[in-house]
């Protein structure tokens, strides 16, 4: 792998695929690996402050099941519908002028069938949320004949939304996703000048 | 030479793309595109299907473009609406893509209301349900459970679940909306009764606002009553878009439209302008109507209501020339007064005066399918049980509420019930799409009573106040991702509709059909639910017609060939009406109310009066707007966010308070606050607010907190005749914040 603006692309898969699973509905998986997938994000980004609180939260959550009780606690009220969402994690929510768009998610799916993917997210979840796009980010990446997609992908459609969702997040200062979205922040900042930069790989 | 994609050809595809994916992180969120089918074709397609934003369930057509709902029009086909539908319906779009909608099952953790639930399977979901209910049935008995919804065409799956659980405690909303009028017309007629509104030349209306608490079919024939020329009659303490568009409007003194009704039968009996024919033919107890009727002169009336005697007789003899193309409407949300059943019982009265029964322009009974072709038939199903016990709530029970309506029950005595245990134990409660918290007065009465169930279910397409007190909420799919039960909308004509599925589920959401045959599977009643799927029940009901279900899903809705309006005296005016009154005559006078104890004839009870300082407080429906279903839909938010208090610039003078003014409303049950909106159409002694904020639940995410909930100021009463709630004679302060 190359590595492009003091990032090797593995890194950059990692710390997508990472985003995929951190934010995603958490699952005893996650719980029990969260140390390995909040450094395989931090690798991608320079270290920021919200290492901290990340580092924190693992400690103060030692046992998984306690730590997945903990995490689906900030979970729900932040993301889920049906809930005071306080950060609805969809891209077509911030392009739909607050309601949820279905030409976006129609749009994306179209997007996924042209590179050979279909949705088959969680049941129920949707097409345009900010872990699906982060794990077709990471698809693409990982491979140099579809790579060149990535930055137009990450333009058209991660990056038109995810700063607003995650600023949202962080304002709720919740102690666990409020400091993930920050870490997040940093990342996608990095990723955007190395997009901008010319870079996918 | 064509290649052809076999079944074979296309597991190696998808699996050589799987192992192209192998090369890449491991995927969560996405397979092979090949494994799972061609997404919907492109293209635009219009359904015909019926809305839900309202009971009307207007015929509309949906517009989809590459799979996606675009638009929702109203059916041009459909003569009664003309075509049109009005804004919740045309927002029924933004419901479907609503973020706020429940996304899956979810199973609560916290303290009731606490807000607290995991996400579960519709598995566990089922498996929680049946469990509890089994256990409660076990040492409880069937009655032990209580089941709600507000009328829709999926009612016949919850009436099964409660039928074949054994329970005899079924509620709809009717107790705190139309109740005291239904009762009425069941009293007097023996059935319900309808009117002739686009044929009609004159019509009074007490508090029908029609031009707000808006049906499209009712509020389209007004309007072309109107264009011929029609005069309408409007009685409201307030002025409204209905006012504006009558031809009279009275701001009548809030409680007092039984006086006005009863001056003018008065005056139609003392001038003798009612139909001699008609009432001699079909009335009965005439001859104990003069007398009583005497001392509720036009004078006596004008000192209740504040309009003039002189105004009073006018309207009565127009009313009276007019006829039997005049009508004095029934109303529409009349749980209000404590005498609102007499007032709808002295309106049959005048329309019977009028002889307006079954000719054009008047009243009518429903012309249904079964009396024209054939009834919808039904899936196949065992013999409920009979109840081993009568209602809880004493609907329909001799000594208590004997002539409220079994099948609707009173639904804000159910607190009462779950809270004392008398007169025997409800411990688990369903709401099905039906919302106690918000809709049944004295919400912390209803709270508290919730707190205390053994099991509280909700299904619902958002997470409503009553589903945050809920242990297990079930979501539905929204009315454009399911197929229901054909459903007769029958009027003047008899007539068949479909609400059809246009899009596929949302969400982990199911729809009605499935999930009560589910739910009953894990209850141990499973038999009841013998049916496949939704068309093997639409199959059952079209089948005596000689229908099929695609049939009526290219048209959206079915009448008998060659079928016309059909007013029975039309003819012949001494035509057989099917009066299903035990004396086969239109009851003037009630012998069957006279059993029961309560007066035979509509006798006048005086509003209570306001103490000093203090105000009636009234509620009524937004347009935009159905009772406290569509606040957080989202179109529907932005074209009315909150409701105001409306007071007259002279009682808010008297308090200090200025239009926008943060006010309390206080009773002496609760203190609510809001903006103040000072405003000339309203009369000094009443403050309103529009029906349906002050919500609690934070899963209603735009209306969560704003405006003033009316049902937790207001104290849970009843009507002892119809059961009906009374929602309007309680009194608030106002004071400036």
């Amino acid at each position: 792998m190359t590595t492009v603006a003091g990032c090797s692309s593995t890194t950059r898969v990692s710390a997508y695929a990472a985003l995929a699973e951190l934010f995603a509905e958490p699952s005893l998986a996650l719980a029990s690996q969260l140390e390995a997938r909040l450094a395989a994000l931090a690798a991608g980004a320079a270290p920021t402050t919200a290492s901290d609180g990340l580092a924190t939260f693992c400690r103060e959550h030692p046992e998984s099941n306690a730590r997945l009780t903990a995490l689906w606690a900030e979970y729900i009220p932040l993301f889920v519908s049906g809930r005071p969402t306080a950060a609805p994690p969809y891209e077509a929510y911030y392009r739909g002028s607050g309601a949820w768009s279905p030409t976006v998610a129609r749009g994306l799916e179209a997007t996924y069938r042209a590179h050979g993917l279909a949705f088959n997210g969680p049941t129920g979840e949707l097409p345009d949320h900010v872990a699906a796009e982060c794990e077709f980010l990471g698809w693409l990446l990982a491979d140099p004949n579809r790579a060149g997609y990535a930055p137009v992908f990450f333009t058209q459609h991660l990056a038109t939304f995810a700063f607003t969702f995650l600023d949202r997040v962080e304002a709720t200062g919740r102690p666990f996703y409020a400091a993930l979205a920050v870490a997040t922040r940093e990342f996608l900042a990095a990723e955007q000048r190395r997009f901008q930069g010319g870079d996918a790989l | 030479m064509e290649r052809r994609m076999t079944r074979r050809t296309l597991l190696g595809a998808a699996a050589a793309t799987g192992a192209a994916l192998a090369l890449g992180p491991r995927l969560r969120w996405f397979e092979p595109a090949l494994a799972t089918g061609p997404a919907e074709p492109a293209g635009v397609r219009f359904v015909p299907s019926a809305c839900e934003m309202c009971t009307a369930r207007c015929p509309i057509i949906v517009r989809v473009r590459d799979g996606v709902v675009e638009k929702i029009e109203g059916n041009p086909k459909e003569g009664a609406t003309g075509g049109a539908i009005c804004a919740r319906g045309n927002a029924a779009v933004s419901l479907l893509y609503d973020p706020d909608r429940l996304k899956y099952p979810l199973i609560r953790t916290g303290e009731r209301g606490s807000g607290e639930f995991r996400r579960a399977t519709w598995d566990e979901a089922y498996a929680y349900i049946g469990e509890r209910l089994t256990k409660i049935k076990a040492e409880h008995g069937p009655e032990a459970l209580a089941v709600a919804r507000r009328p829709n065409p999926n009612d016949p799956f919850l009436l099964t679940f409660a039928q074949a659980f054994g329970t005899p405690n079924v509620f709809t909303h009717e107790s705190t909306c139309p109740q005291s009028r239904n009762v009425a017309l069941e009293t007097t007629f023996g059935t319900l009764m309808f009117h002739d509104y686009a044929n009609c030349d004159y019509l009074v209306l007490f508090g029908r606002n029609h031009f707000e608490t808006l049906t499209v079919p009712q509020a389209q024939g007004v309007i072309k009553a109107q264009a011929r020329g029609a005069r309408v009659i409007y009685l409201d303490p307030r002025f409204t878009p209905t006012a504006a568009q009558a031809t009279k409007h009275y701001a009548i003194r809030p409680g007092t439209d039984l006086a006005f009704a009863l001056a003018m039968i008065h005056v139609i009996v003392r001038e003798k302008l009612y139909d001699p024919a008609f009432v001699a033919t079909y009335a009965a107890g005439f001859d104990e109507l003069e007398p009583f009727i005497a001392p509720y002169t036009p004078a006596w009336a004008a000192e209740q209501t504040g309009i003039p005697a002189a105004e009073i007789v006018q309207v009565a003899r127009d009313l009276a020339l007019n006829k039997p193309r005049s009508a004095v409407e029934y109303g529409w949300f009349t749980a209000s007064f404590a005498s609102d059943f007499q007032l709808r019982r002295a309106i049959a009265i005048l329309n019977t005066l009028l002889g307006n029964l079954e000719v054009p322009g008047g009243t009518f009974f429903t012309k249904g399918l079964a009396k024209y072709a054939k009834p919808l038939g039904s899936w196949k199903r065992p013999t409920p049980p009979k109840p081993g016990k009568p209602r809880a709530d004493g609907a329909g029970v001799p000594g208590r509420y004997p002539l409220a309506p079994v099948k609707d029950g009173i639904i804000h005595h159910l607190p009462e019930i779950i809270m004392t245990g008398q007169p025997y134990p409800v411990k688990a409660f369903l709401a099905y799409r039906f919302d106690p918290v918000a809709s049944v007065p004295d919400q912390q009465r209803t709270i508290a009573a919730f707190k205390q169930l053994d099991l509280l279910v909700t299904m619902d397409v958002y997470l409503t106040d009553t589903a945050l007190y809920s242990d297990v909420v079930l979501p539905e799919c929204s009315f454009l991702e399911r197929t229901d039960p054909a459903f007769e909308v029958s009027s003047l004509v008899p007539k068949i509709r479909l609400r059809q599925q246009i899009v596929p589920p949302m969400h982990d959401t199911r729809p009605a059909w499935r999930v009560f045959k589910e739910l009953a599977g894990a209850a141990g009643i499973g038999d009841s639910f013998g049916y496949r799927d939704i068309d093997e029940v639409l199959t059952a009901q079209l089948a005596p017609l000689g229908l099929t279900p695609d049939d009526l899903k290219k048209a959206g809705q079915w009448a008998p060939p060659d079928a016309k309006p059909i007013y029975l005296r039309q003819q012949n005016r001494q035509a057989p009406l099917p009066l299903a009154t035990k004396s086969k005559k239109i009851d003037v006078y009630s012998e069957h109310l006279h059993e029961f104890g309560f007066p035979p004839l509509p006798v006048y009870t005086a509003p209570p009066q306001p103490l000093e300082n203090r105000l009636y407080f009234v509620q009524g429906k937004s347009a935009v707007h159905t009772n406290i279903a569509t606040q957080n839909v989202p179109w529907l938010h932005e074209l009315r966010a909150t409701n105001e208090v409306w007071l007259h610039p002279t009682a808010a003078a008297a308090r200090g308070i200025k239009d926008g003014d943060l006010v309390a409303v206080r009773s002496d049950r609760a203190e609510q606050r809001a903006r103040a909106k000072v405003t000339e159409f309203i009369r000094p002694e009443t403050v309103f607010v529009y029906h349906g904020w002050g919500r609690l639940s934070p899963g209603l995410s735009r209306v969560t907190g704003k405006g003033v909930s009316g049902n937790r100021l207001l104290p849970a009463r009843t009507d002892p005749i119809s059961g009906s709630a009374l929602l309007r004679d309680t009194f608030v302060e106002v004071l400036k914040v």
